[in-house]
């Protein structure tokens, strides 16, 4: 009974994942003579466990706010808290184990190594994150998401579906609390995508994981957490989905 | 961990291995041309020292005046009575001029010879021995004589046969070469001239018979004790022959001043210098090339890097793929450049051994050139792809990663590109574009082709420019008489008198003007003094006379335009020229200040000329030892030489152009070496423009596949990369025309003025030059996209646009 409640918090914060905190955040791109403002003064907060959809149509900022978040790019203006951790100011040497210890990144299109099978670009991802059972741990992870069959497969001898597979699947073997997918179903059709969008869903449910998805497809933000839309850079809405709760992802359909 | 790298790094291998091996193969072309080129002169060097100790080279030489000739053994009872046993062994002989016909299947071959006796009754060679190269050498007893070797190569003579020596019909058993003319020189000092002067070695009581000289001898090769002072040994000689042999007029020349180790070690050194020059090209155009190469291959890697940055690995683990590629080109180059610098060195020396006689061709390997050059080589490619990943780290994860539209990065100059307004649709723009936006990797291409072709241009302009001076030499000499011979007196004789006169009524002779030919010298305050050979000429001649560029040819001396330049002075300065004249009986040499009277237009520095006015305030009016001779329509110079050649008088009958193919038999047994070297450079610049353009066509793979899918015919797509292709060839080219004309240029003025600076060299480049230049620079590179036409047409166009995967 000696804890206050601010250490019980900070306590129980760092066993259920990071919180995510974006304070003044800007992003500006000078190309040419233009100046592009891709993010402009952004408060947000995240919370661990919580299926978070970013919302917005092309061009709002929403990829560059992912990539913000992971460190992937460094504002321009304000602050990039993670788990307490300033990851603005933070050394080269500290972005690079934040990307490994901290991060799961699920791209859009992929970026699976060419040249290494599936397991082998999930079992890569595990032994950079210094996990141990690499190899056996890669292969759980993918028999997880449906691809047990399909471990020496190469990217290209895989469909698009799979291959997201692969890439979920690496960056949830890494244990990393935040996962961050931009525009995971963005290259699939309906079904695939889904199906993509439970082993995600599953992930905040289960692991109590800090779950970020970019989407444009307003249908994807029934099934949130919380909802947060950006347009022309900024935060124009931040609130429970439609409907006031997440919706079953069977329910959707676009 | 390890083994996923391992087997990464071995399929990145199997993946790019056509250009993992094109490029090790000109970055082993560049290391090997480097080393093989770098280590001649240690070997010319080792090869010339051995072959002089293997005969015995003299030390000292002792040549009596001409026409001064002594009792046998009386030269070496001179040198045995020096004291302190400072001589090891020494040797009398009997040198005269001759000629030889070797008319046969060949061709008409009637030349001045050089007859030289040489004891044989001890069968030993005790000094300056003959290396019979081909066929028997002389023996106790026998009279058979031994042909120069380069002599009878030049003129492809059996090993051994019959010749005409001195008018009499003489056997030869073999074909072999001495120290003293392992390269025979010509009056001016210019080597490669077996084609005009034929050595022979013949016992010696064989040439004092055939020379009416019983007994005689007038030369005498000293070899000293080790140890010896040379140079004391000398002084020491000297004084005893002025005092034993006061009228022979004895010269003494020490080894290390014979013109034939000078032009032996001279021009290893200078060749060495000329083949350095272009070992350092090579490397340069290689490694840059592989340098360029390697970077693109590795920049094409640059997304992979990104996705691993933004997986947290760190930059040293992200370094591992690109770093074992690099690796892997530079351990194959470093492998592959002993090959390619071995064949190339080989060639080289067989070449050489071909035009330089020497009976020993040291095994000289130079191992630390060969090793230095690999390794640092090996680096080079490890270094290249060390940068772009330095680039790659250097830059936000996302920047690295991007694709799509986001990597549409106008870049370079494209922003110039999109204001200039080019005609045509943007199908035929887009070439131009894709150079523009890429300047940096542009730039890299057209400087590794230029650099390249800067070797060419080199090597080319520099054969072209030799060839230059013996055209230039040759018209000069034939200008107005191609047929005519130069008749060589014995002796120094009345211009009106009998001697003449009998060349002059010689049957099948049309005109003959009497001349004479003298060496001096030619010297201006400040400069240098320049040998010469002074002729004497009728400015009026209707047989020959010097042509005149500038000023004119009577009151004064003709120079040469180089010998003005080197002197410093213009038409109408004053001069000091040195030459012989008649006083008391004897002759003497004097300077007597001359003003230039013209510029000739030869190009041999060496030659100088006077009118007869002139010649008689020189004291030398009135004589002659030489006589031009014009043949009468009908009579061939071969059988005029044979008519002339009869009589007492006449020492040696040759064609005037005899003189012009010195320099031409130069060029031609230099010029197979240079060939070797070109060959090679070629076959580097099409290796890298193949590479390049093999490395382009996987760049822009993604842009292809888009066109493709557009319905854009593969044939469009070829169009697109070798116009591409022809103007980065076009850019390089020019850029190694100018670059090689600077290099042929400071080659010219710098290495063949030091080795031969009688030859009045300047910069050409011929039509046939440029056009090969073009041809490799631009033809060729045009047609190396075509090599990759299948790649272009089996593409499969959706596995390609799916970004990579």
């Amino acid at each position: 009974m000696g804890s206050s409640p601010a250490t019980a918090a900070a306590s129980a914060e760092a066993d259920a994942g990071p919180t995510i905190r974006l304070e003044g955040v800007a992003r500006r791109y000078t190309v040419g003579e233009v100046t592009v403002t891709a993010l402009e003064d952004v408060d947000l907060t995240v919370r661990p466990g919580e299926f978070t959809v970013i919302l917005g149509p092309s061009g709002s900022g929403k990829t560059t706010l992912l990539n913000m978040i992971g460190a992937l790019d460094s504002p321009t203006a304000g602050r990039v808290v993670v788990g307490g951790r300033d990851i603005t100011t933070a050394s080269r040497r500290e972005l690079f184990r934040f990307r490994r210890e901290t991060v799961g990144f699920v791209f859009q299109t992929f970026n699976l190594f060419p040249g290494l099978t599936a397991l082998e670009n999930v079992e890569f991802a595990v032994d950079v994150a210094r996990r141990p059972g690499g190899r056996e741990l890669a292969a759980a992870t993918l028999d997880r998401v449906g691809l047990g069959d399909r471990l020496r497969h190469f990217p290209h001898e895989l469909s698009g579906g799979e291959q997201q597979r692969v890439a979920i699947a690496r960056a949830v073997a890494t244990g990393s609390p935040v996962l961050l997918a931009d525009e995971p179903t963005g290259e699939l059709d309906f079904r695939t995508g889904v199906q993509i969008l439970d082993l995600l869903h599953e992930q905040s449910h289960e692991s109590g994981r800090c779950v970020l998805v970019v989407t444009h497809n307003r249908e994807i933000s029934r099934v949130a957490h919380r909802v947060i839309e950006l347009s022309s850079g900024r935060i124009v809405a931040d609130g429970p989905p439609p409907g006031g709760k997440p919706a079953d992802i069977a329910e959707l359909h676009w | 961990m390890r083994g996923l790298w391992l087997r990464w790094t071995w399929r990145d291998l199997r993946g790019r291995w056509p250009q993992v091996l094109a490029t090790a193969l000109i970055l082993g072309v560049g290391i090997g041309g480097f080393a093989g080129l770098g280590g001649l002169r240690e070997w010319r060097e080792e090869s010339a020292d051995r072959s002089m100790e293997v005969l015995n080279a003299h030390d000292l030489r002792v040549d009596l005046a001409e026409g001064a000739f002594v009792p046998a053994d009386r030269l070496r009872a001179v040198a045995g009575a020096l004291p302190d046993g400072a001589i090891a062994v020494s040797e009398e002989r009997l040198v005269v001029p001759s000629q030889v016909d070797a008319t046969g299947a060949s061709g008409a071959v009637l030349v001045p010879a050089r007859l030289i006796g040489i004891p044989v009754a001890t069968g030993e060679q005790p000094v300056d021995g003959v290396h019979v190269r081909e066929g028997a050498g002389l023996s106790p007893g026998g009279h058979d004589v031994v042909l120069d070797w380069s002599f009878a190569n030049h003129y492809g003579l059996d090993p051994s046969g019959i010749v005409r020596l001195g008018g009499r019909d003489v056997r030869y058993s073999g074909l072999g070469s001495s120290p003293q003319y392992f390269v025979i020189l010509d009056e001016t000092g210019i080597s490669g001239a077996e084609s005009g002067l034929a050595v022979v070695y013949a016992p010696l009581a064989d040439v004092q018979a055939a020379a009416g000289r019983p007994g005689e001898v007038n030369q005498l090769l000293v070899r000293a004790a080790p140890g010896t002072d040379v140079a004391a040994l000398e002084r020491s000689l000297d004084a005893a022959l002025r005092r034993e042999l006061p009228d022979a007029g004895a010269t003494i020349v020490r080894a290390e001043d014979e013109p034939v180790t000078a032009i032996l070690y001279r021009d290893a050194r200078n060749d060495q210098r000329t083949f350095s020059t272009f070992a350092v090209l090579i490397l340069f155009g290689a490694a840059l090339a592989a340098f360029n190469l390697v970077s693109r291959v590795v920049e094409a890697q640059r997304r992979e890097i990104g996705i691993g940055m933004a997986l947290g690995v760190e930059p040293r683990l992200l370094a591992v793929r690109p770093l074992v590629l690099g690796a892997q080109i530079g351990v194959l180059g470093a492998l592959l450049a002993f090959p390619a610098g071995i064949g190339l060195s080989e060639l080289i020396k067989s070449l050489m051994r071909a035009f330089l006689p020497l009976p020993v061709s040291a095994s000289v390997f130079p191992w630390e050139l060969f090793v230095g050059a690999a390794v640092a080589g090996a680096l080079i490619p490890v270094a290249a792809a060390a940068l772009p990943v330095r680039r790659a780290v250097g830059v936000q994860p996302v920047e690295a990663i991007r694709t799509g539209a986001r990597s549409a990065v106008g870049g370079g100059a494209a922003g110039i590109m999109r204001r200039l307004r080019l005609p045509g649709r943007p199908l035929t723009q887009l070439p131009l574009r894709n150079l523009a936006r890429t300047p940096r990797r542009t730039v890299m291409t057209v400087i590794g082709l230029g650099v390249t072709l800067t070797l060419v241009v080199a090597i080319l302009g520099m054969v072209d420019s030799i060839r230059d001076v013996a055209d230039r030499h040759e018209r000069e000499l034939l200008h107005t008489s191609p047929t005519r011979v130069e008749v060589a007196l014995r002796d120094v004789v009345a211009a009106a008198g009998p001697e003449v006169a009998a060349v002059r009524g010689a049957p099948g002779v049309a005109q003959a003007e009497p001349a004479l030919t003298v060496r001096g010298a030619v010297a201006a305050d400040g400069a240098e003094p320049i040998a010469i050979a002074l002729g004497v000429v009728d400015a009026r001649s209707r047989v020959w006379a010097p042509t005149v560029e500038e000023g004119r040819a009577t009151g004064g001396v003709l120079l040469a335009r180089r010998a003005a330049e080197d002197l410093g002075v213009g038409v109408g300065d004053q001069v000091t020229l040195r030459h012989p004249r008649a006083e008391d009986g004897g002759m003497a040499v004097v300077d007597t200040p001359v003003a230039v009277a013209g510029i000739h237009g030869g190009s041999i520095r060496a030659l100088a000329y006077v009118d007869r006015e002139q010649a008689a305030a020189l004291g030398l009016g009135g004589v002659s030892n030489a006589v031009a001779v014009v043949p009468a329509a009908g009579t061939s110079q071969v059988a005029l030489a044979r008519e002339v050649a009869s009589l007492p008088q006449v020492a040696s009958v040759q064609p005037a152009s005899a003189e012009a193919s010195a320099i031409q038999t130069s060029v031609d047994a230099f010029q197979g070496a240079i060939n070797i070297v070109g060959v090679m450079t070629l076959g580097l610049a099409l290796l890298v423009a193949f590479t390049s353009t093999s490395v382009s066509v996987e760049e822009r793979r993604r842009e292809y596949a888009t066109m493709f899918a557009f319905g854009l015919p593969p044939r469009d797509g070829l169009r697109v990369a070798t116009t591409e292709s022809v103007v980065t060839g076009l850019l390089g080219t020019l850029l190694g025309i100018g670059l090689g004309v600077a290099v042929s240029g400071w080659v010219i003025h710098t290495m063949v003025a030091d080795s031969f600076p009688d030859l009045g060299a300047e910069v050409v480049l011929t039509p046939a030059t440029i056009a090969i230049t073009f041809a490799v620079g631009v033809v060729a590179v045009a047609f190396a996209p075509l090599l990759t036409f299948r790649r272009l047409r089996r593409m499969d166009i959706p596995s390609t646009l799916r970004v990579v995967e």
